[in-house]
């Protein structure tokens, strides 16, 4: 007896069979097949990697404070390839708040492709970075809106939403201790690869079954050189303990690098916001110019 | 196959009025007001009671000064069925069964004791082998009583159906259930004698109506007999040790 | 869910800080796990697992599924958890959904890169998909390591028919399963990893905590740790930072706990499978 209920399980079950099939198996068997040698050539060689940098460089960073003009504060992030923008607005009211937060709240939103829904996994990752960064205390019952739109995801994309995120919170004038860095490692063999692009991201997830060394994976970690705090851990792939703990060292003092740039960057802006306020004689004028610059 | 075989046998060997082997448990966890576990046969069932309580913010606009609001979910988990299906919590099955199970616990909770409270009563069907409602019935009535919350008396519930040759059978497995047999679900107050709830699955002859609604009656009177004893020895084993709180 | 006023925190934090938690427990004393395996019988695997007041079920089902030309004979492990309302009332309807749906995604993630080549049955053409149904009755905190636990010893006990490729003329493999009721396929388990979450409490680290202990943690990570003591994943929970000295040590610690608590769970399975007559006690006993 074909009843509703029937109906509605035959369309799931129909679900279950709707697979994407990658366009890669369609291709012929000799280019299909590669051997692991070959599979590793593509993305390193002779010392150097596909992009010509050595395993412990990573890719140039741009980063533009203010992109976004009509947000509060916003930061446009390339590493490489990979692009992101950032906006940030609020404080605002917690919308459908019942009862009282000491603690303000940051809510998140990375998005991938406009016409997807958000990432939630990216999002929760995100917010749970930020938090301990920023001063949450003064903000109770309110809210700051982090939205994250990731343009091109070529490799550490959420290491440049975290950094990006956190620059755009210091560009917009909110009290934070301090800003974040985020970097990605990749592990595979014995080869370590700082800052992965996409494909490089893909061989660490992999692994050579006939290999001596099992060791792969990806180490993504965001870090506040100044408090010297961790706020986001993320590791995945089978690694030895103490290749473990090397590998987040590096990791570490990578993102202590990259926070040179960031403070450098940021002082940059404040010097041409400040210039904007000196050079007019009108109070109100050069406030309302440091607002929207 | 043959609902009932030439010796007059079911499919698992019983006679068509025997019931499967009732065995349950209150009180199986700690941090709620009150709970309970049933097995029938192959069906196992947790009923899980929370309250009286405040209105939950998300039920306010159910907030009623007659008499308490009483808030049920019937959930199926995903390895309860031997085919194994993932049901989502809003899906049309799980939500006719949580309304009936709404109108038969309405019958018997005094909610008028009650005003402006919330009870929840949530059921979690961990294996299914046919009488799920029934079974959760069951267990809610049971874990109702380890909560303290005051009711009319005990509702029981139980399936029976038609075997070959017209002969009424009860309760029903999900073999017999899926070999298309008209089920009949009753959830009665045992000692009134009345019905709080009629189920059928499928139609069949009015003529058989009377005997098939017998049966499934005969058996809420002995599954009340058999929960009954289950109450007494758990209510014993708690108040026994301090001499029933004059220690 | 169990709100706690700050002098209650700071109770519990002196408690762990002392190596006295409120219960009397040291800061790497686990509460008493009670595993038991095949609650479900019309599961192919089943355990139930206690962990102090946190209960939980895992059931396992297998199926066969063409494997993707690019990891030809590589099985796959499917998690869903879901957060049954007898926990909390907190987890009815679409929220508890949500809640559920959130958990699983980090679950598959931890679990993404455990090999699963003996789930194979015939290269390139068919492995085992193997599916395990997580429902959560009641959670007293620590939920994720009595899933860890829950997950590996159903899946040490599953028993699911064996399937024989037999060989055709003309080389294409025939797959049929086994008449034999006796003759199975039992997932190896030497590779799943146990889950343990470590919270930093004050100045102070410790497993295992409960409810309220959880809420007084200023740093959560779970980390899936094998039975060789390597990390398969770690990712950080809840808000909260940590300094990467203490993270260090933290994971240290979580490499040793693992691999104890691997062995313990193993000698527990082996104990229980030795017993030649054993009433399945669920939740009647």
């Amino acid at each position: 007896m074909l009843d509703s209920a029937a109906i509605e399980d035959f369309i799931l079950d129909q679900k279950k069979y709707e697979e994407n099939i990658p366009y890669e198996s369609f291709l012929p068997e000799n280019v299909k097949f590669k051997t692991y040698e070959a599979k590793l050539s593509e993305v390193y060689k002779d010392g150097k990697r596909a992009d010509g940098r050595t395993r412990d460089e990573s890719r140039k960073m741009y980063i533009k404070l203010g992109a976004l003009v009509e947000a509060r504060g916003s930061c446009y992030l390339e590493i490489g390839d990979t692009k992101v923008l950032c906006g940030v607005s609020g404080p605002r009211e917690i919308p459908y708040l019942q009862g009282y937060t000491e603690l303000g709240s940051v809510d998140c939103v990375v998005e991938s492709n406009p016409a997807s829904p958000s990432d939630k996994a990216y999002s929760d990752a995100l917010k749970r970075a930020l938090e301990p960064s920023f001063c949450r205390h003064e903000f109770p019952n309110l809210e700051i809106s982090v939205s994250v739109m990731i343009l091109d995801a070529s490799g550490s994309a959420l290491a440049a939403a975290i950094t990006a995120a956190s620059l755009a919170l210091a560009h917009a004038r909110l009290p934070i201790f301090d800003i974040l860095t985020s970097v990605t490692v990749g592990l595979h063999g014995d080869l370590l690869f700082i800052d992965p692009t996409d494909k490089e991201e893909a061989l660490c997830m992999s692994y050579e079954k006939n290999s001596a060394s099992q060791n792969h994976g990806l180490i993504t970690l965001s870090y506040m050189s100044t408090a010297d705090q961790i706020t986001h851990y993320y590791q995945n792939g089978e690694m030895d303990l103490q290749l473990l703990l090397d590998t987040m060292d590096i990791g570490i003092s990578r993102c202590k690098d990259i926070y040179a740039l960031c403070q450098q960057r940021l002082m940059d802006e404040v010097k041409i916001s400040m210039k904007t306020v000196t050079d007019t004689q009108n109070v109100e004028d050069s406030m309302k110019n440091l607002s929207t610059s | 196959m043959e609902l009932l075989n030439d010796q007059g046998l079911r499919l698992d060997g019983r006679k068509p009025d025997e019931l499967r082997l009732i065995k349950c448990k209150l009180g199986i966890f700690t941090h709620t007001d009150g709970s309970a576990f049933v097995e029938q046969g192959n069906t196992k069932v947790i009923a899980v009671v929370y309250g009286p309580h405040e209105v939950r913010n998300v039920h306010r606009a159910k907030t009623s000064a007659d008499g308490a609001f009483v808030n049920c979910q019937y959930s199926m988990a995903a390895f309860s069925m031997s085919e194994r299906k993932k049901r989502n919590r809003g899906d049309r099955k799980s939500t006719e069964a949580t309304i009936h199970l709404h109108q038969t616990l309405a019958a018997v909770i005094r909610t008028e004791l009650m005003p402006k409270s919330q009870i929840d009563v949530f059921i979690e069907v961990l294996q299914s082998d046919g009488g799920n409602f029934a079974a959760s019935v069951n267990a809610a009535t049971l874990a109702l009583i380890d909560a303290g919350i005051p009711l009319r008396e005990y509702v029981i519930a139980c399936t029976a159906s038609l075997g070959t040759g017209n002969v009424p059978m009860v309760d029903i497995s999900n073999l017999e259930e899926s070999l298309g047999g008209p089920t009949l679900t009753v959830a009665v107050l045992p000692r009134s004698s009345q019905i709080a709830l009629v189920e059928m699955s499928q139609r069949f002859h009015l003529d058989f109506l009377e005997p098939v609604l017998k049966m499934a009656m005969k058996g809420c009177d002995y599954t009340f007999k058999v929960l009954d004893m289950a109450v007494e020895s758990y209510l014993s084993e708690i108040g026994k040790p301090n001499n029933w709180g004059q220690a | 869910m169990v709100r706690l006023s700050p002098e209650e925190k700071i109770y519990i934090i002196h408690g762990v800080e002392d190596n006295i938690r409120e219960d009397g427990r040291s800061q790497t004393q686990y509460r008493p796990i009670e595993v038991e395996t095949g609650i479900i019988p019309s599961a192919m695997g089943s355990a139930r697992v206690k962990l102090g007041n946190t209960d939980v079920i895992a059931c396992v089902k297998a199926d066969t599924f063409t494997p993707t030309w690019n990891k030809p004979d590589e099985g796959k492990l499917q998690l869903h958890v879901d957060l049954s309302a007898t926990a909390s009332p907190w987890f009815e309807g679409r929220r508890g959904e949500q809640t559920s749906e959130e958990i699983t995604t980090i679950l598959n993630k931890a679990y993404e890169s455990i090999k699963l080549e003996s789930f194979c049955i015939v290269p390139q053409v068919k492995c085992w998909l193997v599916d395990v149904d997580i429902s959560v009755l009641s959670c007293d905190g620590n939920m994720y390591d009595a899933i860890g636990f829950a997950v590996k010893a159903a899946l040490a006990t599953t028993m699911v028919p064996k399937i024989v490729a037999s060989e055709e003329d003309e080389g294409e493999k025939e797959l049929q399963i086994t008449d034999d009721p006796f003759d199975t396929w039992t997932p190896n388990v030497s590779n799943i990893p146990c889950l343990v979450t470590l919270s930093k409490v004050g100045d102070s680290v410790m497993v295992d905590a409960t409810n309220k202990e959880e809420q007084c943690s200023s740093f959560t990570c779970i980390l899936a740790v094998t039975e060789t003591g390597k990390i398969l994943s770690t990712f950080k929970v809840g808000p909260g930072s940590v300094q990467p000295v203490t993270f260090s040590k933290l994971i240290l610690e979580a490499s040793s706990i693992g691999r104890s608590l691997h062995s313990e769970l193993l000698s527990a399975l082996k104990k229980e499978n030795g017993l030649r007559k054993r009433e399945i006690h669920g939740f009647l006993n």
